[in-house]
This record gives C-alpha cells, structure tokens and sequence, in this order.
C-alpha cells in the first residue's frame, strides 16, 4: 500500500491551498458580521475599496457595458424580431446578462484592475515590514488590511455587475433604436425585460457575484501577503490572476449547474 | 510604600538569532513599572533585537514568558492582543509608515482605531506634539518625499500620542542634536508622570549619559545576555 501514500501526499498538497483560501474567505464572513471587527478605521478601508474598485472602475464597466448591448442586445433584438419571437427577449437578455455575462465580464475586469493591485500593494507592505508596523499597533492584519478589502471586492461585484446589465440593455436598445431595429418602445422592451426577471435569477446574480468577489478579494489578499521578498511580488500578480479566474469559473459553472439542473 | 503596578515582565525568555534578528535573548528576566524608564545599552553590532518585538506579543517566545499588563501574550485570542497592542507605542530601528496612508492618518492611526476620540481632538494633539518637537506642523502627504529627521520626530509625535502603557523606543535619538534629545527626553518624562513604562534601547552616549535619564532601570546587551547596569547618579561628574 506504500505506493499510495505518495498520491495521496500529491492530493493533499494540491487541496492545501483550496483549505486555505475556504478558511481565510469564511473567516472573513465571520468577522465581518460582528459589528466590533468594525471600527472607524476599518470602515475608512472598506471605503477606500470601495471607491477604488467600485467607483473607479465604474468608467470601464460602463464603456465594455455599451460595446456589449451595442453587440449583443442589439443582435437579440435584430435576429428576435426577423424570428417572430420578441415575447422573448425579455428572458433572453436577462438569462445572458443578468446570469452569465455580466457578472463573468466584471468579475475578470475586477480581477485584472484591481486584484492584481490589491496583490501587489500587500505584497509590497509585507516587503517593506508595514505589516508588522500595523500589527505592532494593534491593528489586525487580517481585520484591517483582509477583510474590508474581501468585502469591498464582493460588493463591487456585485454592484458593478448591476451597472453593466442596465448599461448594456440601455446601450443595446437605443442603437437598435437609432438603427430602426427596436421591436417596440422603450416601455415595451423594459416590460419585457422586468417580466422576465425572476425571483432565480435574482438568487443567480447574487450567487455569482458575492462568492466570487469574496473569493477573488481572499485570493488576492493570500497571494499579496504570502510574499517574502520583493522579486516574488510581480509572481504573486500572476498568480492572482490564475488563481482567482479558475476560482470565478469554478463558482460559475457550480451556480450554472445549480441553476438549471 | 506606593504599590505601582507592573507594565511588562520578561520571564527567563529565551530568543535564539534567527534571519530577522542578529542578537539572541538568552533567559532574559526582568520587570518594568508603571513610570519607569529602562535604558538598554546595545552596540552597533546589535543590529536587529527582538526584544521589543518580544515585548509586543509579536514573536513566539520558545522558554519563557513576555506578561503585559500581568496578561502573557501568547495566552491572548487574536481580538485581545491586538487591543492590548493598542496601549503600546514604537519608535522602530528604522522607518515605520504605512506608505498608502498620508502622515497625518499613519500618525493618529492606533488612537483613531483603538479610540473614540474625534479627528479634530487627535489632530490637535498631533499638531501640539509636533510644535512641542520643534516641527512647523504635520507635513500633508505621504511619508516617502520626507527628510529623515523630519520623519523621525513625527515617529516620535505619533509614540506619545494618547495616554500610552508602554513606550518602546528603539535608538530614537539616533543622529539628533543636543537640543533635539532634550526634546524627546522632556517627551519622555511627560509619559512616565502620566504613567507609562518606557523601555529606550540606545547605542548612543548622550542619551546613556543624559543627567535627567540618570537614576533610570540599565541594562547592556552583551552577546546574547542582558546584564544589569548600576544607574548613574545625577551628580555623578563621570556622565559625561
């Protein structure tokens, strides 16, 4: 039987860092709904995400947003209205936006602008002893610098993503409009679209977004503070970035299976 | 006799050198007070101690015991430490600013965590510590385009900021002239009327031979031990 104690040492190290990323994200949640793991200076961090991610970020979620409808929605009503089925595009649109591209788009835009960020930012206060410099003044690494970056993240996800799925089918309707190809008045395609939202889709979006954001904000944090010297910042990037899209494509396609079967 | 209450107790630590620091601990017992001073004498070669470090909870101690407050460290959740941290102030060896915060936030950082005091009283209270160091304000901004000793005093500013337990102050005077130390120095007895324990680990002569830090708690380092060192008499003509 010894010839199996080496694949299962092989198994065990490659789950290793799944162990940890699933501890580092649910002690966040945990820390994060005790209102004492908030003070000020927390909320100032959380803040500070925020506007960063959200906020900044806000410019080219709505540009990617408008090239979006201006391809995709406006093809759904083209080729919906030639087909005779504009009683469904409501649904389709939001089956396409709301569920699946609108928070993938976000999440790999939020991972590229601003979890490679956050990965190096930490990466460079842990070379340069500032994570000791806080610890030593009471502030908890993992309360002050964690977890308003995690929560941060998961609600710019999920926020950014409702930005884009109302940009895009705004976008997407007005050029049909300007292009003639609208299959009916605004009032119309925002009936169609509200009647085919449902309560699923709600559960979907949020599903997708907030574990993801959570996910992608305790990869980053991990990876940032996982550096010892300064040449391992620029690797930790990249890993970041591998890490968290097969986390977001992992959580999606578990959502998605969830979802319809 | 007044009963003072013990702020810090070294209980036979025992820290062997490791890549961070260059001078071992070797069963280093001692007890500070509230309003007492410990000098420590180290060499140039004593680069990096752990002992203030060890004093904050922040290393392991292999043997041993480091007991703030009569709490030992290492027996804390990570909630209480952190709050137990946030009664202690440092000057570091070197630079100690957290680069994405401006001066002024890195300043009143622990006291605008650890407290409910408004921003304006903290910054009125920086700013005061500030004059009193014969500094023209808080600089705005981030630490990185600062002069050294300009960066030194505000590190000073920020370690007698509140009402502290314990001070450590790692070769903070390092460089400064005469008036500048008696600066810090007058800083220093502030605090420890207030009630503090300062511990102020030196290389330098004028701080070791300083008349007001005369009658103070004097260890050296020498190789891995800390040894006692008989205080100095204000009026001992040889202080100098």
């Amino acid at each position: 039987m010894s010839f199996l104690a080496p694949i299962g040492d092989y198994a065990l190290g490659k789950l290793r860092p799944i162990r940890h990323l699933v501890a580092v994200a649910s002690s966040v949640v945990a820390l994060a709904v005790q209102p004492r793991s908030w003070p000020r200076s927390v909320r100032r961090v959380l803040g500070r995400q925020i506007f960063f991610t959200g906020v900044q970020g806000l410019g080219f979620i709505l540009a990617l947003a408008f090239f979006v409808g201006l391809g995709l929605v406006t093809q759904a009503q083209f080729w919906m209205s030639r087909l005779g089925t504009s009683e469904f595009l409501g649904p389709f649109l939001v089956t396409v936006i709301f569920r699946e591209i609108g928070p993938l788009l976000v999440s790999l835009v939020i991972i590229g602008r601003s979890g490679t960020a956050i990965a190096t930012e930490l990466g460079g206060m842990v070379v340069r002893q500032e994570v000791k410099v806080l610890d030593a003044q009471g502030l908890d690494p993992m309360v002050y610098l964690v977890m308003p970056r995690v929560i941060g993240l998961a609600i710019s996800v999920f926020a950014l993503t409702m930005f884009f799925a109302l940009a895009s089918l705004a976008s997407g309707y007005f050029f049909a409009r300007l292009m003639g190809i609208a299959p009916g008045s605004v009032e119309l395609f925002l009936s169609s679209i509200l009647n085919g939202l449902t309560p699923t889709d709600i559960i979907n979006l949020l599903a997708k977004t907030l574990p993801s954001g959570l996910m992608i904000g305790a990869i980053c944090c991990m990876e940032g503070l996982g550096v010892t010297y300064v040449t391992e910042i620029p690797q930790s990037a990249t890993r970041t970035v591998v890490r968290a899209n097969t986390a977001v494509f992992v959580i999606y396609a578990a959502v998605s299976f969830a979802t319809y079967f | 006799m007044e009963l003072r209450r013990t702020v810090l107790e070294f209980e036979r630590v025992t820290i062997p050198a490791s890549e961070a620091y260059d001078a071992p601990m070797r069963n280093v017992s001692f007890r500070l007070e509230e309003g007492q001073l410990m000098l420590i004498r180290v060499d140039e070669a004593s680069d990096h101690l752990p002992l203030a470090d060890a004093a904050q909870g922040l290393i392991p101690t292999p043997s041993g015991a480091v007991r703030f407050l009569g709490e030992e460290w290492w027996k804390m959740g990570a909630r209480r430490e952190a709050q137990m941290r946030g009664k202690t102030r440092r000057i570091f060896e070197s630079e100690g600013w957290i680069s994405n915060l401006d001066v002024m936030e890195n300043i009143l950082l622990s006291e605008f965590h650890h407290t409910h005091r408004s921003m304006d009283e903290l910054t009125a209270e920086a700013l005061t510590l500030a004059s009193n160091f014969g500094l023209n304000g808080i600089p705005p901004g981030r630490h990185v385009r600062l002069h050294a000793a300009t960066l030194r005093k505000l590190e000073w500013v920020r370690a007698f900021m509140g009402r502290p337990e314990l001070i450590l102050m790692d070769r903070a005077a390092l460089g400064f002239s005469r008036p500048d130390l008696a600066l810090l120095v007058g800083a220093v007895r502030v605090a420890l009327s207030r009630g503090a324990a300062v511990i102020w680990i030196t290389l330098e002569d004028c701080v070791w031979n300083h008349p007001e830090l005369a009658n103070t708690v004097r260890y050296a380092i020498q190789g891995d031990e800390m040894i006692p060192v008989m205080a100095k008499s204000a009026d001992d003509p040889s202080k100098e």
